[in-house]
């Protein structure tokens, strides 16, 4: 009698026991389980197209339409399943990459679902992000914002856009980290910064616009300027500090006497982090070197004749007028010569560059190596050269008379 | 004396019954039985302590007796039976329990809520609108509603504020269902869109701030609120709904 009570009694409990399990939630299969989930969700009738259990979840994957969602559910008591409300946000089949095939689609899915049941914690992705910057550049961090997580069965990639104060600048950037489970704990595999966007407090300092770079340097050193005192100044700024550039025009100038060389180019600033403003010469460069003939000189030529006797011709007052520049613009040099060169030899009055004779010309091989030719004879030609002087800011007009190539120093007397 | 004797047999016999709960039950059985004999000894004219005597001793060895009994009152089935029964009440009165809570849950859940009766300034106050300086352009009744399987929205009121923020007040109306599963709001913020008769469509930013006299909140912000028309789109993944909002 006790015996069927008993019975009676366990049947009874096991029944209630089943029924209140029922009502709580769990359900005896996980299919029918995530069935119901999605038709409580309006999603329904739907398809369970993938299930695979780890540990005591079941990663459940249901189709309804062309949409699959996961839902992770828990097995428990050994043979009842239950949801905890989680889901891996629904993905639609027909937008997905075309090249991979449903069944490769639906597995990326679950690979990325199977991290649902521990899912990665923004403060973690946020303590990252610090890392990744080295806490030293960080005074204060502004906003932060988890922009993706990306689940896959080796780990989750995330990306989060940060935006902190650095000093002297307010750097914004996107914050790229892969972690992966160790030990039931998300680490950091690896944490990469970059960043989108500077917003710089104060323009670069002038003193390190104005240095001497190597490429400005290399660009004067391709001509007398870099041999003597320059001065430096700015002569326009364009700056957009909202963004961590500026942009600068830059002089340089150089001076001995009627020779003058002037070096204009740009310096691009821009402020990288975390290394602070950084220079980059732009291409935009020109170089103009100017010397000015104008003057008169009594000039004696000396040479040897075809016996070795020394033979001298004498020119006076020998008018030059105009100037000679040089311009290299983009690496290409130009002469302009406004050079005209009056003077009587051998009774003969010689105005150079002469308009019917050819040979009557000027030879530039730079502003201040000139060569006037007269005639069609080796010998016919004056050449003049402004030489510097071994002190700072010096220097003069010398001449040379060529003979069959070999030169031989003349004299030479400014008039005026 | 006697007395003490048939007290003193009954406890020797139910001390050897190892089920506490049974004693009871066995102790007024053997007094009974010592009962019946004694009175049948005191008919034939003997005295009454004598009578009892011989009623106890007629009943055997108290020893044998306590062990015999304590065979058939078997303690693992009768602790078994008690914490059964135990169980059973106990589950039964949580399952009845649970039942009324789920199913006034269920109910509560499926019945329409009275339209919010709060002026459109408490509603800024409770969204902690009012505080940013920001008032009510229009408010208006809805009224509307959108069948979804077998739930349905219902859209109750709609406000435009000064600084082009939208917000919609509706209810998640379930059906009556008290085992069914509690799976949480439909996310209808992250699937609909709204957009003025003219304008481009925009998603809501809000819609996971707590409800209002039982209605949930959508909340966006709107460029250019001069527009009294506003075109509702729901994207599920069969099915596009829409409805038209109409502020005047």
């Amino acid at each position: 009698m006790r015996l069927k009570k008993t019975i009676g009694y366990i049947v009874s409990i096991c029944l209630l026991g089943l029924f209140i399990a029922y009502v709580s939630g769990y359900r005896l299969s996980s299919d029918g389980l995530v069935q119901e989930l999605n038709r409580d969700m309006k999603y329904s009738p739907s398809t369970i197209v993938y299930n695979k259990s780890i540990d005591n979840t079941a990663i459940v994957i249901s189709k309804y339409g062309t949409w699959i969602v996961c839902r992770p559910v828990q097995k428990t008591f050994g043979f009842l399943w239950r949801s905890n409300g989680e889901y891996l946000e629904p993905i639609n089949l027909e937008k997905q990459d075309p090249s991979l095939s449903e069944e490769e689609i639906i597995k990326n899915y679950a690979n990325q679902c199977v991290w649902l049941k521990t899912p990665i914690q923004d403060v973690v992705i946020r303590k990252a992000a610090l890392k990744s910057i080295s806490i030293g550049y960080v005074i204060s961090m502004t906003s932060f914002k988890v922009d993706s997580k990306y689940y896959v069965l080796s780990g989750v990639q995330t990306k989060a856009t940060i935006e902190f104060d650095a000093g002297d600048a307010t750097i914004t950037g996107v914050v790229t980290t892969w972690f992966k489970m160790v030990a039931r704990q998300w680490v950091i595999e690896t944490t990469k910064f970059t960043a989108t966007n500077v917003i710089a407090k104060n323009e670069p300092l002038l003193n390190n616009v104005m240095a001497d770079y190597d490429g400005a340097h290399s660009i004067y050193m391709k001509f007398e300027l870099a041999y003597f005192p320059k001065n430096t100044s700015i002569v326009s700024k364009q700056l957009d500090l909202d963004h961590g550039k500026a942009t600068y025009t830059i002089i340089k100038t150089a001076g001995v006497g009627p020779w003058n060389a002037e070096l204009t180019y740009i310096v691009d600033a821009e402020y990288v982090f975390p290394n602070g403003w950084q220079y980059k010469l732009s291409t935009n460069t020109q170089y103009v070197e100017t010397m000015d003939w104008s003057g008169t000189w009594n000039i004696t030529l000396v040479n040897r004749d075809a016996s070795g006797v020394q033979v001298k011709a004498k020119i006076n007052n020998m008018m030059i007028t105009g100037n000679i520049s040089q311009k290299m613009v983009a690496g290409n040099p130009t002469f302009v010569s406004s050079l005209k060169a009056t003077f009587l030899l051998n009774g003969k009055t010689y105005i150079i560059p002469g308009i019917a004779d050819p040979n009557e010309r000027v030879i530039m091989s730079s502003v201040r190596r000139i060569i006037f030719r007269f005639g069609t004879s080796d010998n016919d030609q004056i050449g003049m050269e402004y030489q510097f002087g071994i002190r700072a800011g010096t220097g003069e007009v010398v001449a040379n008379y060529y003979s069959s190539g070999l030169g031989f120093s003349g004299e030479l007397v400014k008039v005026k | 004396m006697s007395a003490n004797s048939k007290e003193l047999y009954v406890a020797n016999v139910i001390k050897h019954v190892k089920f506490p709960f049974d004693r009871k039950e066995i102790a007024k059985e053997l007094n009974s039985h010592i009962e019946e004999l004694e009175s049948y000894y005191l008919e034939t004219n003997i005295g009454h302590d004598e009578a009892q005597k011989l009623a106890v001793d007629e009943m055997g060895d108290s020893i044998e007796i306590g062990n015999a009994l304590n065979n058939v009152h078997k303690p693992i089935l009768g602790w078994l039976w008690i914490a059964s029964k135990y169980l059973f009440i106990a589950f039964t009165c949580f399952s009845i329990f649970l039942t009324c809570f789920r199913t006034y849950s269920s109910w509560q859940g499926s019945m329409e809520k009275k339209e919010p009766t709060m002026d459109g300034r408490t509603i800024l106050q409770r969204v902690g609108f009012e505080e940013l300086g920001i008032s009510i352009v229009f408010d208006k009744t809805l009224n509307q509603s959108l069948k979804l399987g077998r739930n349905s929205i219902l859209f109750e009121r709609i406000l435009l504020n000064n600084d082009g923020t939208l917000i919609i007040l509706y209810q998640d109306l379930r059906k009556f269902n008290p085992f069914g599963l509690n799976t949480g709001d439909y996310p209808l913020g992250q699937l609909s869109t709204i957009a003025a008769a003219s304008g481009p469509e925009i998603e809501f930013e809000k819609s996971d701030i707590n409800s209002i006299d039982g209605y949930k909140l959508l909340i966006t912000r709107y460029v250019g609120n001069e527009e009294k028309i506003f075109h509702f789109t729901l994207y599920d993944s069969l099915n596009t709904y829409h409805l038209t909002f109409k502020g005047e």
